[in-house]
Order: structure tokens, then sequence, then C-alpha cells
């Protein structure tokens, strides 16, 4: 049983319809990406998968999500519970203003349960920052505003705050698209790393992103699901003449 | 016409309008701030006089020698009418502006606004005169308890369309931060928006305590005044405004004096308000920026 599976999924805003008939899948252990121009509903996709779509004003879903076989969207289902499970990384590092670098990383944990111990807080917070690959550079300096590291650090820190919630599948809506070169390389060999632990899930449009660091590929246009496949097959031999129009940069 | 022409230094009837706009811009500027400046200092010219320790520590007086007496009952109380009314209008300011800004929509939402905004043009007098029919008629006496709901009236709606508009400044992405870690609306409201509107929201609060540390007419209907100290939130009780308006309603020239000693006092806690606020505002664009 694959870790995720859309089915016949259907997205709006208002009376705008986004997504069509989306199906795809995300394996355990793999990296899937989405890929597709600016405005194919690749955000739209992701934000599907933990009910983040929900969050905008007057947007609606239609179709089921399951994870682990159960139905996201099902009745009685709590979204924030989904959310514990499927954790969720934006394309602008959004680190909490007020917060140091360690009670960024634990946010979740310590607003979720305000009785943690304060030393099991440090202890997931290392865990979490480590696992993220920003221990080394921050350990010294825990208390400081987490606002104050660079975009990359920022990022990466986020990627931290969404892991020590210990979530199974990790959702990256386009992580290192606002990021220099040097940090869009760590955060994909961070991709890399986590891939073993956590079933990932990764919006870009950055196809060479997408060929690097993913193990499936889901081509999508105009909210419409192309072409899904391995990503060795997407990038070399794909079966839609689309894709390869996309992927050897025709079009998009 | 070739580039040249079109790079050529602006001069002429079109230097001229801008000079023009300029210094006329300048001079509405010099006009506000000079008046503001006259009012400032001439209640600093004759008030200065009258500070002094009994101002700040003795009750008034005879009449025949106002000026061995003070105004400490007014102090006292105007302490404890604001403060009655920032313990009501604060919270609930907070949780209309939470509401407003956060769950609100629909036909609710936009009848609170209407109503807010209609109270934030209500003449002061019209929330006193609603207060004394309400509350002192209804109890049987004028008190500070009834001064301090006159200053809900006026505050509520400062401080909640205040603070709406600044938890509408956080950006949308902390909250699907937060969401998005699983933890529910409520607390993300409470432990992620609030703290990062934190500053503009005390900015909010301070400015209406300013505003009601200098309201006469709403107090005038309900605190009533009172020439000595007075503790029970439930009697007739001074407050500044109110004792500037019965000091300088006599024809006693020292009197006159202690008004604008009032007056004084009342401008310079408005304007450190007024001041802390506008700093506390300006860290706070910095921070969220």
């Amino acid at each position: 049983m694959s870790k995720m599976e859309v089915v016949d999924l259907n997205a709006w805003f208002g009376t705008n319809q986004v997504l069509h008939g989306i199906n795809v899948t995300a394996e355990q252990g793999s990296v899937t990406a989405i890929i597709g121009p600016s405005g194919c509903g690749k955000s739209t996709l992701i934000r599907c998968f933990n009910r983040m779509h929900e969050e905008i004003r007057g947007a609606r879903v239609d179709g089921k999500v399951l994870f682990d076989g159960v139905d996201i969207y099902g009745d009685d289902i709590d979204p924030a519970a989904v959310r514990r499970r499927i954790g969720m990384v934006f394309q602008r590092a959004n680190p909490f203003p007020t917060m140091s670098i360690l009670n960024n990383a634990v946010a979740g944990l310590r607003l979720s349960d305000e009785k943690v111990s304060k030393s099991e807080l440090h202890e997931r917070g290392e865990a979490a920052l480590r696992a993220a690959g920003l221990w080394d550079e921050v350990k010294d300096r825990l208390d400081q505003p987490g606002a104050r590291l660079s975009g990359g650090q920022q990022q990466r820190l986020c990627i931290a705050r969404a892991l020590a919630v210990e979530p199974e599948v990790l959702l990256l809506d386009e992580p290192a698209s606002a990021l220099d070169p040097v940090s869009t390389l760590r955060i994909e060999e961070l991709v890399g790393e986590l891939k073993d632990r956590y079933t990932i899930v990764i919006v870009t449009h950055n196809m060479q992103q997408a060929a690097r660091v993913s193990d499936w590929t889901l081509f999508m246009l105009f909210g419409e699901v192309v072409e899904f496949g391995p990503t060795t097959k997407i990038f070399t031999s794909p079966d839609d003449q689309r894709t390869d129009d996309y992927v050897t940069g025709r079009f998009g | 016409m070739t580039m040249a022409s079109t790079l050529e230094p602006v001069r002429g009837a079109r230097r001229a309008k801008d000079i023009a706009y300029r210094v006329s811009l300048w001079l509405c500027v010099a006009i506000a701030m000079a008046t503001l400046g006259v009012i400032a200092l001439y209640v600093l010219a004759r008030g200065i006089n009258a500070l002094s320790v009994n101002f700040f520590t003795k009750e008034p007086a005879s009449q025949l020698h106002p000026e061995q007496g003070g105004i400490v009952q007014s102090f006292i109380g105007t302490g404890m009418i604001v403060g009655i009314a920032a313990l009501i209008a604060i919270p609930l300011g907070l949780l209309t502006a939470v509401y407003l800004a956060e769950y609100g929509k629909g036909r609710t939402a936009s009848a609170i606004r209407l109503v807010s905004q209609v109270l934030l043009s209500t003449p002061s007098i019209v929330a006193g005169a609603f207060i004394w029919t309400v509350v002192v008629v209804a109890f049987g006496n004028f008190s500070a308890f009834a001064g301090g709901l006159a200053l809900v009236v006026l505050m509520w709606p400062i401080v909640a369309r205040a603070t709406e508009e600044v938890l509408r400044l956080v950006p949308q992405e902390l909250r699907e931060g937060s969401l998005a870690l699983g933890l529910p609306r409520w607390k993300t409201i409470l432990r992620v928006v609030v703290p990062a509107a934190g500053a503009g929201i005390l900015t909010a609060v301070m400015l209406a305590v300013a505003r009601a540390l200098g309201e006469t007419a709403p107090i005038l209907l309900t605190a009533l005044g009172n020439d000595y100290i007075n503790t029970d939130p439930l009697k007739p009780t001074d407050a500044v405004p109110l004792r500037i308006y019965a000091d300088a309603r006599t024809p006693i020239e020292a009197l006159h004096t202690i008004a604008w000693g009032g007056a004084l006092v009342l401008l310079l806690a408005v304007l450190l308000l007024s001041i802390g606020a506008r700093v506390l505002s300006v860290r706070q664009q910095k921070r969220l920026a």
C-alpha cells in the first residue's frame, strides 16, 4: 500500500476549479516531485495533502486523499491531527519572529503540549536541528531570534520545525525557489538524507531539481495530471509528447 | 525629437511649479506644527507655576488661598476611572479584534464593524448621557464606575479597530506555518499571531488610554467630580479634566492657574503615551519587515 494516495481529487477557489481529477501516489521512503509550469496547480495539489488548501477563504476540495489507507478528508477527521502526521515546509521561509532559534525548532511540540519539560524540548530541538543539518551552525546561539538567520538557514530551521513534530510525511512546497544555489544544494542534499525516514513530496518548477532529488515525478498542466511515473522515465522516455516538450525545455 | 532633448534639465514653468508645490506643502506642515507648538507652549507657560508638591499631594484648599491646595483627588480619580475603563475596554476590544481579523466574515462581522465605526465617531457626550441614563439614574448615584463605563464606550472601538488593523498586518505565512505544525487555530492566534503583533497591539491600547485620559464630557455626566479624595468606585469621583472644567469656570485667578497646571499634566501624559506608541509601532514595523 502506498503511504499516500490521491484519488479523483478536484479543488476549487470559489467557483474556479484548479484541480481536475488528480490521481497520484507517494511511496514510503521515496521522494515524489510535482513539476509543471507556473499556475498549473502544483502548490494547490500539495496543499491538499495535509488539508492546508482549505485554510484559504473560499477554497474547497472534493475527492479522497488516503494516508495509510485512511481518507484525511473523512468525517470527524481533525485537520490539526492530519498536519501533525503530514508536515509541510513553504516556499518562503516563515520562522516565527517572536521566537528564538530553539523555540522555533520545537514550536510544534511546545505549543501543542505546554507541559513538555525544558530538557526534553532541548533534546528534541537538537535532534530536529541536526536532522535539518543546521545544528553545527546554530548550536552556540540557540537563544537568538530565528529571523536573524540567513535565508537558507531560515528554511532549514523551518524544516527542523516540521521534523520536530515527528511527522511521517514531509511536504515541501518549492522549498528552495527563494534561495541561492549553495543553499539550494544544501536543501537538496537534505532531501536525500531524509527520504529513508520520511515519505517526501516536493513541488518544484526547477526540472533539474526534480531530476536530481526525486524517485517519482508527476507532471501537471492546467490542473490535470499529464503523466506520473519513475523520474528516470519521465525525464528520458516519457509516454506523453507534452511531458517530453516540457522536460526538454520547449515550453514552460 | 532627439535623445538629448529629452534629457535636458528641468527649467522654466515646470521647475517653478515644482517649487511652488514644495513650498506650499512645507507651509501646510509648518502651520500645523506651529499651532501645536503654540498650544503646548502656552499651556506650559500658564501651567508651570501651578506645579508644586502641594499640587500633587493635597486636596483643594479654601477658595481664599487656593494656591496652597492641590488636586491630588483628581489624579487618583482619573487613575481609578481610566483604570476601570481600561480593565473592561482592553479585553473586550482585543477579543473583538481577534474575532474580526481571524474569524469574522459575513453579516455578523460587518455589523460589528459598523457599530464600532459609529461608536468611533459618536460625540463623547452621548456616551456620557447613555451611561447616565442606564447606570447613574438606575443606581441612583454618580460614581467612578459609571465614569469608567462611559469611557469604555469610547475606548472599546479604538482598541478593537486599531488592533484589527495590526492583526491583519501579520503575514498569512506565519498562520500557515503554525497551522501546518498541527496547531489548532485558537493556539495559532494566541501564541503566534498575537505575539507577532504585540507591539502594535500595545500601541492601540496606549492610544485608547491617551484618548480616555483627556475625555471630559462622558465623565462629567457620570463621575460628577469631588473636592475630596475618594477611593470607593461606587461614589462620585474627581478627575483631572473635570477639575480643569470646574476651576476654569470660577472667577478666581489662582484656580485658573491650577486648571492650567492640570492641563499641562494631562498634555504631558498624553504626549508620553503617544510617543511611546509611536516608538513601539516603528519597532514593530522593523520586526515584521
